[in-house]
């Protein structure tokens, strides 16, 4: 096995050398950084499949021939390795996005950002409490170097701040570890947990600084300031390390201290963390300027990852599982979003609406975002489902609570923001935007790695997996062959509808069946109408499949995982189908908010049902417990709030409803069908608005389509399916949802569908 | 309960430390506050010091008094806090230098060492 003192001397010695280059190295400098950045990810890719392969065992290296408390010790093991590659990989993607600003800037910088991601590699690594002190000084004085290579003044005041902030957390922690020495006479981590037991009130005090002074480091809400500023002002590069690497490296220190930690210190991070995650993403929400608020989320992130980690004595054996989930997603799709901040002039929200048209850029965007709120396939998906599981199975319903409301109000914000990218009017016209083709390479590499995250992690769930994954080959296919014209895409959905129900329909059973040939005609009646229409119809149809998808998967889904699973894809499906409509903006947020909130109280509920009858199939669902009632209230208010969210939008929209009988008893015509007015008729419409003609070329726009979201062709097929969802899903869990929910919503009685939905049927 | 030179330090110590802290928190001026900074660093530094002497011993240096086989254990000090604190030292200069770094190059952009005329991020 390679040792990893060779990531020490050859970021030391390189990081050296480099310092002493001239300007006419420069360029060969800036190689050298770039290949010793290989070098490092070569080790760590070297180690996994070392350990991987059996070949390796994990183990403790001693410098200098001594043994411990006499030398340093590194250890490295599979935990070790993954996070050092996650590491030595961005310092690489952030040397390649950094190439050009270091060539421009401060050659020398290059030495410093070798020295910063060595730095966090041996934090990793270490064993020795002196050492973890050495090496977060070394990361803060090379992290602050490197803020200076942006020559603003608001870049110097962030990174003076971070600079003293850190050493004061530095100091601190220093106090500790000396305390800790005193008390226990070693500085070697290995044999304080041997004395744990029997450690004396010196040395847990030392322990309760040292992690306090971590935790800190990690900068939880409210004290976390000082690093708000670096993400807001700091090189976009920069903000990626400082969100993804420092954040990764601080996190496994907290690990690797808090083992040594009492389980009242580990709930007190836990909670720590838990309120970092809910009120930074509070704070979020008020955020106007986009780096502020990838600040606000990746420090909601760490603090979720954080809590994680304190939950270790409640959780058990997949708690590093759950905050690693966590901490990849954040990783990925942070450093992602940071670096396409880099691309973008411009300091607003708005200035993103550049990348409409960059088809790539945009996938990228929307990839990271939802990956951001925990939608399938990504690991932060399955890692928010078995927290919240686990943390109803453990009763700790506080915590619960608090990170649901927090996942909330980060969706809020992140979908606000994607909804202005993709729709909003108010596009700003100056932004500008620089796009080299090295500069991409870094968030393709990550988008690719979230979905592979993805898939891996499902092999960890602990509910068993029986996810059936074949409706939605669909959408893959059709996404491919998105450039063919709409009638033979339409013909090509219609038939895989038509195989699908030719196949499987048989086999379904009382419920199933009813529902499955409700779904498959209804698509069916959906795709007829699909003919009339012309053109491309870009990106519909691999939407539309994905909503059949999700449909179908909850008529198939035989546990709570997988029918959470189909919930989330039908959602993402709709959302997007409700975007594609004109002017859908706000609607589609309220779509988006109001479903995720449901499926939030699913969640929930789901949670709850396992933690009272330890099944993980729906049959959970079918308890007398006396939580029952409770179980039923969230599921019932989550599978209608889905539905409620068509109507709401237009309510959180400010515009009032107006009915289709109205519109005709105003004399309007049916606005929906009024492409059938005359070329002479006073009133016409033009897109959703009614305008009434007042000379040649002069208009006055009279109402606008209240309904447009979900009336545009293309979306309106979302609210019917779901309130017959929520009915199935009352149905499957033996209650009768339609006597209480017409008391509720008395438009979902029988009889009252497509009074304002635009029900197929 | 006796006055020993290890106690004297080790409330020295404690006082510096809080000093820099008051200096850092109540000043706004950029030296000053990096100067407070070093008060901190300085007060930590001699802590670290008494918290390692032992009573009735000299230095941890093999020389007439103390011979390494013999009775380095029962003579000498414990060396560890020792060596602790010169790596301290040293980090703590460099992160004062790069503070200075910081100082100057704000000073440069607007001719001025006041915090208050560097709100443009809140502090």
């Amino acid at each position: 096995m390679v040792s990893p003192f060779y990531i020490l001397i050859a970021g030391l010695g390189l990081g050296f050398i480099l310092g002493l280059a001239g300007k006419k190295q420069a360029a060969l400098s800036n190689l050298l950084v770039l290949a010793v950045m290989l070098f490092f990810t070569a080790i760590s890719l070297h180690w996994i499949h070392g350990f991987y392969s059996g070949s390796f065992q994990a183990s403790n290296v001693y410098s200098a021939g001594f043994d411990p408390p006499y030398s340093i010790s590194l250890f490295v093991g599979m935990h070790e390795a993954i996070l050092s590659l996650m590491i030595n990989i961005l310092g690489f993607f952030s040397a390649l996005y950094l190439r050009k600003s270091l060539l421009r800037e401060a050659r020398s910088l290059g030495a410093v950002l070798i020295v910063l991601i060595m730095g966090l590699n041996m934090i990793i690594f270490t064993r020795d409490l002196f050492n973890i002190f050495v090496f977060l000084e070394i990361t803060a004085i090379s992290l602050s170097g490197l803020i200076l290579l942006d020559d603003n003044q608001r870049a110097f005041a962030a990174g003076f701040k971070y600079l003293l902030a850190s050493s004061l957390i530095s100091a601190f922690y220093l106090m500790g570890a000396v305390l800790a020495y005193y008390g226990t006479g070693s500085l070697y981590l290995d044999d304080l947990l041997v004395r744990q037991a029997d450690l004396s009130p010196m040395a847990v005090i030392a322990i309760f600084l040292m992690v306090i002074a971590i935790v800190i480091e990690l900068k939880p809400f409210p004290a976390n300031g000082w690093a708000l500023d670096v993400y807001q002002a700091a090189h976009p590069g920069i903000g990626a390390i400082v969100s993804g690497a420092v954040a990764t490296a601080m996190l496994f220190l907290l690990t690797k201290l808090l083992g040594l930690g009492s389980e009242r210190l580990c709930l007190l991070t836990a909670m720590v963390g838990a309120f970092t995650f809910l009120f930074s993403n509070w704070m979020g929400l008020q955020q106007k300027e986009p780096n502020r608020l990838l600040g606000y989320s990746s420090i909601g992130q760490v603090g979720l990852a954080l809590s994680i980690i304190g939950l270790k004595p409640v959780l058990g054996d997949p708690w590093y599982l759950l905050a690693f989930g966590v901490l990849l997603t954040h990783f990925l799709a942070k450093a992602g979003l940071f670096w396409l901040s880099g691309m973008i002039q411009g300091k607003s929200l708005e200035s993103w609406t550049i990348l409409r048209n960059k088809p790539i850029l945009l996938v990228l965007f929307g990839t990271f975002i939802f990956a951001l709120s925990a939608f399938p396939p990504f690991p932060s998906f399955f890692a928010k489902w078995e927290l919240i599981t686990g943390l109803a199975d453990t009763g700790h319903y506080f915590l619960m609570g608090m990170i649901l409301v927090g996942s909330l109000f980060e969706v809020i914000y992140l979908f606000r923001w994607f909804g202005i990218v993709t729709k909003s009017d108010q596009a700003e016209e100056s932004a500008g935007f620089n796009m080299d083709p090295e500069k991409l390479a870094g968030p393709l590499v990550f988008a690719t790695a979230l979905f592979a995250g993805g898939y891996f992690s499902l092999r960890f769930l602990s509910a068993p997996d029986l996810i059936n994954f074949i409706p939605l080959i669909p959408v893959v296919a059709l996404w491919m062959l998105d450039f063919l014209p709409a009638w033979l895409k339409n013909t090509l959905l219609l038939m895989m509808v038509g195989i699908y129900s030719w196949f499987y329909l048989p086999g379904y059973t009382d419920y199933q069946l009813i529902f499955g040939i409700i779904f498959m005609a209804g698509a069916v009646l959906t795709l007829i109408y699909g003919y009339s229409e012309k053109g491309k119809r870009p990106g519909f149809y691999p939407l539309v499949a994905m909503m059949f998808g999700g449909l179908i998967m909850l008529v198939e889904a035989t546990t709570l995982f997988g029918f959470f699973f189909a919930w989330e894809v039908m959602t993402a499906g709709s959302y997007f189908l409700i975007l594609r409509g004109k002017k859908s903006q706000p609607h589609a947020l309220s779509y988006m908010l109001f479903s995720f909130g449901g499926a939030l109280l699913i969640l929930a509920g789901f949670a709850l049902a396992h933690a009272v009858t330890g099944l993980w199939t729906l049959d959970a669902l079918v308890t007398d417990h006396p939580i029952a009632p409770l179980i039923f209230v969230m599921l019932t208010l989550g599978f209608f709030n889905k539905n409620s969210s068509h109507r709401t939008a237009h309510l959180v929209a400010g515009r009032p409803q107006r009915s289709r009988s109205r519109c005709f008893a105003d004399g309007f015509g049916d606005p929906f069908k009024s492409r059938g007015l005359r070329p002479d008729h006073p009133l016409f419409k033009d897109g959703n608005s009614i305008y009434r003609r007042c000379g040649p070329d002069d208009r006055t726009e009279l109402d606008r389509d209240p309904l447009s979201a979900d009336r545009e062709p293309d979306g309106s097929h979302a609210g019917g399916y779901e309130a017959f969802t929520g009915l199935f899903q009352c149905r499957t869990a033996g209650i009768h949802p339609v006597r209480v929910v017409a008391d509720v919503e008395p438009w979902l009685a029988p009889g009252h569908f497509g009074s304002h939905h635009a029900f197929p049927l | 309960m006796s006055i020993t030179i290890d106690k004297v330090a080790l409330v020295l110590g404690m006082i510096l430390m809080l000093v820099g802290l008051w200096g850092g928190f109540t000043r706004t001026n950029l030296l000053k506050i990096i100067l407070s900074f070093s008060i901190f660093d300085t007060g930590l530094n001699i802590l670290i010091v008494a918290l390692g002497y032992l009573p009735g011993r000299t230095a941890p240096i093999i020389d007439g008094v103390v011979v390494a086989a013999d009775n380095l254990a029962t003579r000498a000090i414990d060396p560890v806090p020792q060596a602790l604190v010169l790596t301290a030292i040293v980090i703590g200069f460099g992160v004062t230098a790069l503070m200075l770094v910081y100082a100057m190059k704000l000073n440069q952009h607007r001719k001025s060492l006041d915090i208050n005329h560097y709100t443009d991020l809140k502090w």
